[in-house]
């Protein structure tokens, strides 16, 4: 094997890769990054297990004089990749067993791994994948993982539920507690599909999208789940297991309704939180509206003081006057989610779960459990 | 070493390898097995060769896997990713180490086939751990197959036995040890002495090659012959010698235990059952030993010397014993010889 490309175009390549680089898996061959060389382009392919990239380097730069196949080191090579000078560089397979790499004034050999133990991975796709705005794949992403379960003693609530039904595609996380879910139109008619992602290899998903295209391929089939961005192909495992249905615990009919300043609410919010006996991250406030038509904030706790926080909402609330507490971390982690600046508070009673929605936002609902006091 | 076929595997546990191949080939196998009996009867290479077997894409009418693929190669080589063999030298079995397996057959596998997992000493599982894999088992996963490894079966939780199929590996044929050893080109006289020794086809492996084993077996040679010709007391001879054998309990068991079949072998001589000595290359000097002894006086030596094995472990001066021992021994030699000689 030997070639040679633009030091820049090589690095930029290996910045993706890795991300799908395992440092902390048992199995040393998921630690290499194998790279498959042929006369028109060089593939890179990484994997932690869950989730593989696919990365193909067809740059003009490029020029092979041999191909082959190999898998090396993956955290060494991006090191000597990075700190590299020249901007040309030159690698070529020595004794079948070292890589050598020519950049500048330096010479650089490498120990390979053995090819042979790399996985079979697959990355199959479809023929009619379902094509979506890469901003808006950005956003579900932003407004569904966060919900997801921390703990895997439920593992399929560690993941984010997409379900494709005719021309709507729903993206659904929940850890019992709370649930966010977010629908989007997608332009045809595509064969019904109810998969779960991990939250995680979502999240890194998100980190790759940064590249700014406009569109993003997804190909979808019962064992994985396949993101087509550009010459990425980014792979997730799916999550074993039937995703809780959740159609049922979304109200529909809301007797209270109040509309807010999104941010005014959250910093109201984040103040009557400081001051909770529990730990910050389950610290419960209450609020309370009003016959005045004012929503009152407060929390108390014996041992440190009490809030109260005055917040007007900006129409008139229907409904009658109620009291709820809930979990301020969860509040707040979902009023961030929306990008309108007004949201409406929806209720349907003291111990029934909410919803929040905001105009800017369409297809975006977060529910959340309250908390029962006294 | 791996093994190849199941043919192979058969020579070492009949039963199991019938099963086993039978339920590959009749498309019945359980999703849990429980492979018991003791070290060194081929319980890990057999939850490789079955792991092999449902990976390998290109097995033969009789199930074996071709050895060759890249599923095949990867399984020897323990890194193939479908695979996952929890091993703990001795220690406990942590319930991360089950959790950890319990999220990763939550999702879908990495490659496309089945997934099995080989869980060795699972008599170290405790409470934790054995309930976190027991929930796993009550709802298998689709094409995920266990394997737990064990000596003590009764360790185990009786749900679990109670889920699994069980499969008794029994102690390995003495004769197919010391054809294998024969086979790798250790002495005839080597294999069959340490085949008579353990029925651990691992340890015995590891006991051909320790250059201690061959110099007790030598000594054992050389002071039969000493006894023959009587130049040089054997209690003389073993003393020159005893240091290295005495140093290591190991050894000394060893040493003595060769020391009885030797011994036994002048009795099956004398008794004529020659096909089961066990020093057969040194036929003739049992024979001539033979006749300088009676079959009164061998099993009272007999008695001795395991007398003295089961001592061993307690904390005696083995130094001494042995001399006592050894001095018996020639005694017996000289009284069957003075008594054969006042007869003629």
């Amino acid at each position: 094997m030997n070639f040679s490309l633009s030091t820049n175009v090589l690095l930029n390549s290996l910045l993706i890769s890795q991300k799908a680089l395992s440092n902390k898996t048992p199995a040393p061959y998921l630690q290499g990054i194998k790279m498959e060389v042929t006369p028109k382009e060089v593939i890179l392919i990484t994997s932690n297990s869950d989730i593989s990239i696919k990365l193909s380097i067809k740059d003009d730069s490029l020029v092979v004089e041999s191909s082959g196949e190999i898998l090396v080191p993956g955290k060494f090579f991006v090191d000597i990749i990075r700190k590299l000078e020249g901007d040309r560089i030159e690698l070529s397979v020595v004794d079948n067993n070292s890589l050598r790499m020519v950049a500048g004034d330096s010479d650089i050999s490498l120990n390979l791994l053995n090819v042979d133990d790399f996985p079979e991975l697959d990355f199959p796709l479809n023929d009619e994948p379902i094509k979506i705005d890469s901003k808006i794949m950005k956003a579900i992403i932003h407004q569904t993982t966060f919900a997801t379960s921390a703990i895997e003693n439920r593992p399929i609530l560690t993941g984010v539920n997409i379900r494709v039904e005719g021309e709507k595609l729903t993206a659904i996380a929940t850890d019992s507690f709370r649930l966010s879910q977010k629908m989007i139109e997608i332009p045809k008619n595509m064969e019904s599909m109810n998969v779960v992602i991990p939250g995680r290899s979502l999240d890194e998903l998100g980190r790759i999208l940064e590249m700014n295209l406009d569109e993003i391929l997804i190909h979808l089939n019962h064992k994985s789940i396949l993101f087509e961005y550009g010459n990425i192909l980014f792979q997730s495992r799916l999550l074993d297991g039937n995703f809780p249905e959740t159609s049922r615990l979304i109200p529909t009919e809301f007797p209270i309704i109040i509309k807010f300043n999104k941010e005014r609410l959250a910093s109201s919010i984040d103040r009557a939180s400081l001051l909770s006996s529990k730990e910050s991250s389950s610290s419960i406030v209450k609020l309370n509206l009003r016959n005045d038509n004012i929503v009152e904030i407060t929390s108390n706790s014996p041992e440190l003081g009490k809030v109260t926080e005055k917040v007007y909402p900006l129409e008139k609330a229907i409904g009658m006057p109620i009291k709820i507490a809930f979990s301020s971390k969860y509040f707040n982690d979902a009023l961030k989610t929306f990008n309108s600046e007004e949201v409406y508070v929806k209720f349907t009673g003291e111990i029934r779960p909410f919803v929040i929605e905001g105009d800017l936002d369409p297809g975006v609902i977060q529910l959340i459990l309250p908390v029962r006091t006294e | 070493m791996a093994l190849l076929s199941w043919n192979q595997f058969t020579f070492y546990q009949p039963s199991v390898g019938r099963m086993l191949q039978n339920s590959i080939q009749t498309n019945r196998l359980s999703h849990s097995y429980i492979f018991e009996g003791p070290i060194g009867t081929k319980r890990i290479d057999a939850a490789f060769l079955l792991a092999k077997t449902l990976l390998c894409t290109q097995k033969d009418d009789h199930a074996n896997p071709c050895g060759v693929c890249h599923h095949c190669t990867r399984v020897d080589k323990n890194v193939h990713p479908n695979l996952f063999f929890v091993q703990n030298d001795n220690k406990e079995i942590r319930k991360e180490q089950i959790k950890e397996l319990l999220v990763e057959f939550g999702k879908a596998s990495i490659e496309t086939g089945p997934r099995i997992y080989i869980i060795d000493q699972a008599e170290r599982f405790n409470q934790y751990s054995a309930n976190i894999l027991l929930k796993t088992m009550e709802e298998p996963g689709v094409d995920i197959f266990q394997i737990l490894i064990t000596t003590q079966i009764n360790s185990l939780l009786k749900t679990i036995i109670s889920r699994s199929q069980i499969l008794h590996f029994r102690p390995i044929d003495k004769c197919q040890i010391k054809s294998d050893l024969e086979k790798e080109g250790f002495s005839p006289l080597l294999s069959s002495a340490v085949s008579e020794y353990t029925t651990n086809i691992d340890m015995a492996r590891e006991m051909v090659e320790n250059p201690l084993i061959v110099d007790s077996v030598q000594l054992v040679i050389e002071m039969a012959r000493s006894l023959q010709i009587k130049e040089k007391s054997i209690v003389l001879h073993f003393k020159e010698k005893r240091s290295a054998i005495l140093g290591d309990m190991a050894i000394t068991d060893f040493f003595l235990t060769m020391l009885t079949l030797f011994l036994k072998d002048i009795l099956n001589y004398k008794v004529r059952y020659l096909d089961l000595l066990v020093f057969t290359t040194e036929t003739e000097l049992i024979g001539k030993l033979s006749e300088a002894i009676s079959q009164k006086r061998i099993e009272e030596l007999l008695d001795k010397m395991l007398g003295l094995k089961s001592r061993l472990k307690y904390n005696i001066n083995v130094a001494l014993a042995f001399d006592k021992l050894l001095a018996y021994l020639e005694r017996g030699f000289d009284h069957g010889i003075s008594s054969s000689s006042s007869s003629i």
